[in-house]
């Protein structure tokens, strides 16, 4: 789809007017360094981009596959009650074939609709079995065979209102809806910029927003045109993200001399419900992004542990641990990805990261020091200095952090699974094999310190209690993972 | 330390005891002796030594602060010096010991670090300067 069709479509939507847009100078355009290493735009879900979530699906319909895709290809579906797949409960029995018998075999009981002629099973509508708004979606075939286009009223849902449509990659939705793999930056949607605030836990971790897919970080400029540059200045970090930016524009009174401009007003963007419009240049120029990071679209099949960044859905783990539910369990209690702990002065360090990993660890050093400028950063982190953020994701990046994380949670589990639960007298197992890889992860390996600090001086958080947060984090992520119910 | 929050620390020690957790009702009065303390101290310490992560740092270095004002209730404000009353029994201490404590008490600094995993945003935690910490741990015997 072309980038007018979707501003026709109002994707694209041009905040206050656009009174910065110059489409169509002639002026060479200036490309702006993009940082690339934060974050993997290619997932970005799309219910976080607003106006792509926001965005009738019906709109896509002419120019898609859309209504021929069967609900079972939706990659990331959450299995959710029958009830969320809007309008599915106003569908006849009989109009999904095999659901009767289905129905049938798992004991409901289905009511008939009184007719002349009797008894008419056939008219009885899914919202009239009873119990059946809350049954999830897998036990029933039949209907995950449906396409989208058999749903009733579909025209008039969003993205936002499908289960598995919502929680798509941004990248990937039109892969989904033709079945051809289409990257997303390649002009698609060359004018979108989102502000997105990625949040972990009740705090904020990081605060982006997104151009085009790519991160904007504050203090960075995005090129109008050469003449014409928005400066984003300030994300807050309350809800929703507030994103304020300037303007300057480059005035040259003279022949070969030009400056820009004092800052000028720009539009204040509020997450999820603002896009700011960057045209693409002369002769339709968009920047040349790195190629974006394939999304792996056999995500729950298990990945090489220690390998691979953990990912939104990924089921995959050791010892029969949900890394992905697991990770997000210890990243509640620790941190964020740009997270930078207090200074240690006792041992010369700072916690980093999402993990919150010492800096004198001998591991996290080994990553960071992979990195162009990670020794540069180690001397800054060990004089005391306090980096910034941008810096930590810059030299131990998320998948550095994510990477290390797994390797070690494996290592952990594996120790832990090793000792003895003193309160069975078996190897941990189970949930309480989880409470104690946390345990391992708090305090250290030492069987001295199992269940440590039950009930003695360590203060309001112990061993004891990290492993009960962490094992009740665990339990809450787990559940959004589809893995939980299969 | 800023004087407020030298006040609100105290004044969240002088609550009535009604006011208070169980739990940390049970750790003041579970105290017997310095030296008891100082063994715990010392527990604390050689533990965080091993610690590969912040909050294991953050929470030991809580502990060792919690319990030096543990403490100081039982020897009558001695340690803190801004209330007393607070305890039926007073621990006797030494001159060397108080000046330890003093000295731990020191340098326990406010912070809002993984303020998460705590009931209120600021929270005190043992982090010594290289000096401070050389000294208490030779006089607590910290294992390297």
């Amino acid at each position: 789809m072309r980038r007018r069709d979707l501003m026709r479509q109002g994707i694209a939507a041009c905040a206050c007017g656009c009174a910065g847009s110059t489409q169509g100078q002639t002026l060479p355009l200036v490309v702006p360094n993009f940082t690339w290493d934060y974050y993997d735009p290619s997932n970005i879900l799309i219910q976080e981009t607003a106006y792509l979530a926001e965005m009738s699906l019906d709109g896509l319909l002419p120019n898609s596959n859309l209504p021929l895709l069967p609900i079972a290809q939706l990659n990331n579906i959450d299995w959710y009650a029958t009830q969320d797949i809007p309008s599915l409960m106003m569908m006849q029995i009989d109009q999904v074939p095999g659901l009767e018998t289905e129905l049938t075999n798992l004991g409901y009981t289905i009511p008939c609709v009184t007719t002349r002629y009797g008894c008419d099973y056939t008219l009885t509508t899914l919202g009239q079995v009873e119990g059946l708004n809350w049954d999830y979606l897998y036990k029933f075939p039949s209907v995950l065979n449906l396409t989208l286009g058999e749903l009733p009223s579909l025209a008039g849902l969003t993205f936002a209102m499908m289960p598995g449509l919502g929680t798509l990659p941004f990248s990937q939705i039109f892969q989904s809806l033709t079945g051809i793999p289409l990257p997303l930056f390649v002009g698609l949607f060359p004018s979108m910029v989102e502000v997105v605030a990625r949040r972990v836990q009740r705090g904020d971790a990081a605060i982006f927003a997104i151009d085009r897919g790519h991160p904007w970080h504050t203090g960075e400029y995005r090129y109008l045109n050469s003449n014409m540059r928005v400066k984003l200045d300030t994300i807050t970090t309350e809800v929703p993200g507030t994103a304020t930016f300037h303007l300057e524009i480059l005035i040259c009174p003279f022949p070969g001399i030009c400056f820009w401009s004092p800052p000028l007003p720009w539009p204040t963007a509020y997450e999820q419900s603002y896009a700011l419009y960057i045209p693409p240049g002369i002769n339709n120029f968009i920047p040349v992004y790195p190629p974006p990071v394939v999304y792996n679209p056999n995500r729950n099949i298990p990945a090489n542990p220690g390998n691979n960044p953990l990912d939104p859905g990924d089921c995959s783990g050791c010892y029969g641990v949900a890394m992905q539910a697991y990770a997000t369990a210890i990243s509640q209690i620790e941190g964020g990805y740009a997270s930078v702990g207090i200074w240690i002065a006792r041992y010369r360090t700072r916690p980093l990261g999402r993990y919150q990993y010492l800096g004198s660890r001998s591991d996290v050093r080994a990553v960071i020091l992979q990195n162009p400028g990670g020794a540069a950063f180690l001397a800054k982190v060990d004089s005391g200095v306090r980096p910034s953020g941008q810096e930590v994701l810059k030299n131990f990046t998320p998948a550095q952090q994510d990477s290390l994380f797994r390797t070690d949670t494996c290592n952990n589990l594996k120790i832990a699974s090793g000792q003895i639960d003193p309160t069975t007298g078996q190897p941990f197992t189970g949930d309480r094999l989880i409470e104690r890889a946390a345990q391992i992860h708090f305090s250290g390996p030492s069987r001295a310190r199992i269940d440590w600090g039950r009930s003695d001086d360590l203060g309001r958080l112990s061993v004891y209690g990290y492993g009960k947060t962490a094992l009740a984090n665990y339990k809450r992520a787990l559940a959004k993972l589809s893995c939980s119910r299969t | 330390m800023s004087l407020w929050l030298r006040w609100s620390l105290c004044f969240a020690l002088l609550l009535p005891v009604q006011a208070q957790s169980r739990d940390l009702q049970t750790q003041v009065e579970g105290i017997r002796s310095v030296s008891q303390v100082k063994g715990q101290l010392k527990g604390l310490l050689e533990s965080q030594k091993e610690c590969g992560v912040g909050i294991c740092v953050d929470a030991l270095s809580t502990g060792v602060c919690d319990l030096v004002g543990a403490l100081d209730i039982r020897v009558d404000g001695k340690i803190i010096g801004e209330a007393s009353g607070f305890t039926d029994k007073v621990l006797p201490i030494t001159a060397p010991d108080l000046k330890l404590m003093k000295l731990i008490w020191s340098q326990c600094k406010p912070t809002n670090y993984l303020y998460t995993n705590y009931p209120s945003v600021v929270h005190v935690g043992y982090n010594p300067s290289a000096k401070a910490a050389a000294t208490v741990d030779k006089a607590l015997k910290v294992a390297p």
